[in-house]
């Protein structure tokens, strides 16, 4: 028997038609760690997980970044996708749990029909993260879960199930007509350009990317063991008073970062792994925001968040797509407008 | 006073969209340098070189030195590649001016870009090698976003900027509107600066330096020794030069480039002049924005005073300081390894009397000042004419 010590859900915001769809730099492992961060904001840290299943079908890769977004020693165990998927795992989760431990389930739905490829644009629906624990005071069993769930997680999985699997536009499909300043979805003839196939710009080797991940997926800081200055990105030093003490690791306020500086990239002004992008949404914004005093972080606006506030204004983050670079996906936190108010209870 | 080196002679191609490779424009400014040279300059006279590149021309990326010597016809002379991205030209002037120092002879100091020769995607890569890769490109930005953040800055903070940056942009075109040698050698109206597409908002397309190629070369000699090859030497007084962090999002502030203020400061030090004595200023305006932070980290502007002074007309051609005579990167050109070397270019130029339509009247010593990236490297040089 386990218990539920805590659930989170995330379904992106925006919509197509009526249903809610991902911005075109989500991808299921960036919904998975939005809805992992969820989970921790009210039970962090998240420490010592053991097993970690995902429901759904997640491209290549997706598994060992969510691993890596955990810090999970273990691999990743992935199922197959819909409620029957879901229940099996709980069900294995639930016997497989002693009473010391505490597994970690996740489900996300997307559109199937684009896994696979890194170039793969397909779009991601929803997410959820469920924290089991052994044993408790709190047990639940397989049919009882749509009630002893927190009340957002059971809507929130059954719109992910249910979700249709239509194809959806994919990223390099859309045209943004510069003079217009409008995005189309033109007649499918031309095929896709052959894009660059090795690195003209922000190229970064993969060990040094993964290297960072904990501040580039995390906004992880360095605290001083010395004075107590935060310095970010982490450089084994501490910017303010040279010390290499060690210290501790601070995450840092994803959703209280205030904009200091701002810039919008026209046409030509971007790198070049970011011409596909521009070639499909246009112009974006890339903004300096500041954490704590001195502490910065140059993060782009996410694509789909609108424009980004006046400098002074208050952003929070999220971890997205960047670019595409060597076969792989490049993630990193992104700014967004802050949410609006919570609706309904599908999150937000 | 001392002298730490003596200009005895200088060449300098056009900047511009050339049909020229790296090696011929090299070989032109080279051989320009050594004619300039009234009294005469044997080759062989020569005891070591320096050459400011990035790129070369986008192919040959080590061990260019070598270039050097066969086209300035020295082969066997030592000679170093020197980079600093777009300070490469200060730092090698700087190498230069060192080696010059107690040793008969002369040192050639050469700068170089070829920027057109390759794709765009290809030149983007070029321009954007020499900011922080990690974090700040990775989120998008080319020097004109990361001069974009720091311009949105600077225009929040001061609201006679805005202004400022468009009479930046008007002013040098106008001064390289007399520069024979000038990528564009046209003048701009306010109107048309405005009205240009955005390329890293608030900057646009005529607040950005155009993509050049070209080449310019220096002779130094020791100073007790210029006279052996000319009247009239152009002496470096001083040589400062500074570093900060790669990435601006992790200096303290935005709108101060660290390493300007530590080279100045060096450079007067050395030269032991202060700022009333400069009768002109060469400053590194890749964006127009880095006029203004120039005026102020160099210390000829309170903080937020440059806006005023330029629109004031303190900077223009006939103002109390004139800036960027020459057409600065913004008319004149930036091809990336040269334009360091084409500030004292126009310095030796300007302390001789011989710049035309352009000359400053009555100018006795000059400050040049180049900035590699957005800032993390800069060099400082004090000139007089002796």
């Amino acid at each position: 028997m386990v218990e539920i010590r805590g659930a989170a859900a995330y379904v992106p915001r925006s919509t197509d038609g009526d249903r809610r769809v991902g911005d075109p730099d989500e991808d299921e492992f960036t919904m998975l760690a939005t809805a992992i961060e969820r989970l921790e904001d009210g039970i962090e840290p998240l420490g010592g997980i053991g097993p970690v299943v995902v429901v759904g079908t997640i491209a290549f890769g997706a598994a060992d970044n969510v691993a890596r977004f955990l810090g999970s020693p273990s691999p990743i165990e992935c199922v197959g996708r819909g409620p029957e998927a879901f229940s099996a795992a709980l069900e294995k989760l639930s016997s497989g749990v002693s009473a010391h431990e505490s597994a970690l389930l996740l489900a996300v739905d997307r559109d199937p029909g684009t896994t696979g490829d890194p170039g793969d644009r397909g779009l991601s629906h929803a997410a959820i993260a469920i924290w089991l624990g052994g044993g408790g005071a709190n047990p639940v069993a397989t049919d009882a879960f749509r009630s002893a769930a927190p009340s957002s997680t059971g809507p929130a999985f059954a719109w992910a199930a249910s979700t249709a699997a239509a194809r959806v536009p994919r990223w390099g499909d859309w045209r943004y007509d510069g003079r217009a300043g409008t995005r189309s979805l033109p007649a499918p003839a031309a095929s896709a350009p052959g894009g660059a196939t090795v690195s003209q710009g922000a190229y970064v080797p993969w060990p040094r990317y993964l290297e960072a991940t904990n501040a580039h997926w995390r906004l992880i800081a360095a605290e001083c063991g010395a004075c107590g200055a935060l310095t970010f990105p982490p450089r084994g030093r501490c910017r303010a008073c040279e010390s290499t003490d060690p210290g501790r690791s601070v995450r840092l306020a994803r959703d209280g970062g205030r904009v200091i500086a701002s810039t919008r990239i026209g046409a030509g002004g971007q790198p070049t792994e970011f011409d596909e992008q521009v070639t499909a949404y246009g112009p974006y914004s890339v903004v300096l925001v500041e954490f704590a005093a001195g502490v910065r972080a140059t993060l782009p606006v996410a694509l789909g968040s609108g424009d980004p506030p006046a400098i002074g204004g208050t952003v929070t983050t999220r971890l997205r797509r960047r670019y595409p670079i060597d076969g792989e996906w490049r993630y990193g936190r992104k700014a967004l407008v802050p949410d609006p108010p919570a609706r309904g209870t599908e999150g937000s | 006073m001392g002298h730490r080196a003596a200009i005895v002679g200088a060449g300098h191609t056009r900047f511009g969209a050339l049909e020229d490779g790296p090696r011929r424009l090299l070989r032109t400014a080279i051989d320009a340098a050594f004619a300039s040279v009234e009294r005469g300059a044997d080759r062989a006279l020569v005891h070591e070189a320096f050459l400011a590149t990035i790129g070369f021309g986008g192919w040959q990326l080590g061990n260019v030195a070598a270039v050097l010597g066969e086209e300035a016809g020295l082969s066997g002379v030592p000679a170093s590649r020197i980079e600093n991205a777009c300070a490469s030209g200060g730092f090698a002037a700087r190498a230069g001016v060192r080696a010059a120092q107690g040793e008969p002879g002369l040192v050639l100091v050469a700068g170089l870009e070829k920027m057109t020769d390759v794709s765009s995607a290809r030149r983007r890569y070029w321009l954007g090698v020499s900011g922080d890769t990690e974090w700040e490109r990775a989120a998008g930005l080319t020097f004109a976003g990361v001069y974009g953040l720091i311009a949105s800055r600077y225009v929040a903070d001061h609201p006679r900027a805005a202004d400022a940056l468009v009479e930046v942009a008007v002013k040098n075109h106008a001064n390289g509107a007399l520069n024979p040698n000038a990528h564009f050698p046209k003048a701009v109206t306010a109107e048309a600066v405005r009205a240009a597409p955005r390329v890293a908002e608030p900057l646009g397309l005529y607040d950005c330096c155009p993509v050049s190629d070209g080449a310019v070369a220096l002779l130094l000699a020791a100073p007790e020794e210029a006279r052996s090859f000319t009247d009239s030497p152009v002496y470096i007084d001083g040589v400062g030069a500074g570093t900060d962090a790669l990435a601006v999002q992790e200096r303290p502030e935005l709108t101060r480039f660290g390493a300007t203020r530590w080279a100045v400061d060096a450079a007067l030090r050395q030269a032991r002049v202060d700022r009333s004595a400069i009768s002109f200023l060469e400053v590194h305006d890749c964006f127009t924005i880095a006029e203004l932070l120039a005026l102020e980290d160099l210390g000829f502007a309170e903080s937020g005073e440059a806006a005023a002074m330029t629109l004031d007309g303190a900077t223009a051609r006939g103002g109390r300081l004139p800036v960027n005579p020459d057409g600065g990167l913004k008319a004149k050109g930036h091809p990336i390894g040269a334009s360091g070397v084409s500030q004292l270019y126009e310095g030796f130029l300007q302390l001789r009397g011989a710049a035309g339509r352009r000359q400053v009247p009555g100018a006795e010593r000059a400050l040049a000042h180049n900035v590699g990236g957005a800032g993390a490297t800069a060099t400082v040089t004090v000139l007089s004419a002796g």
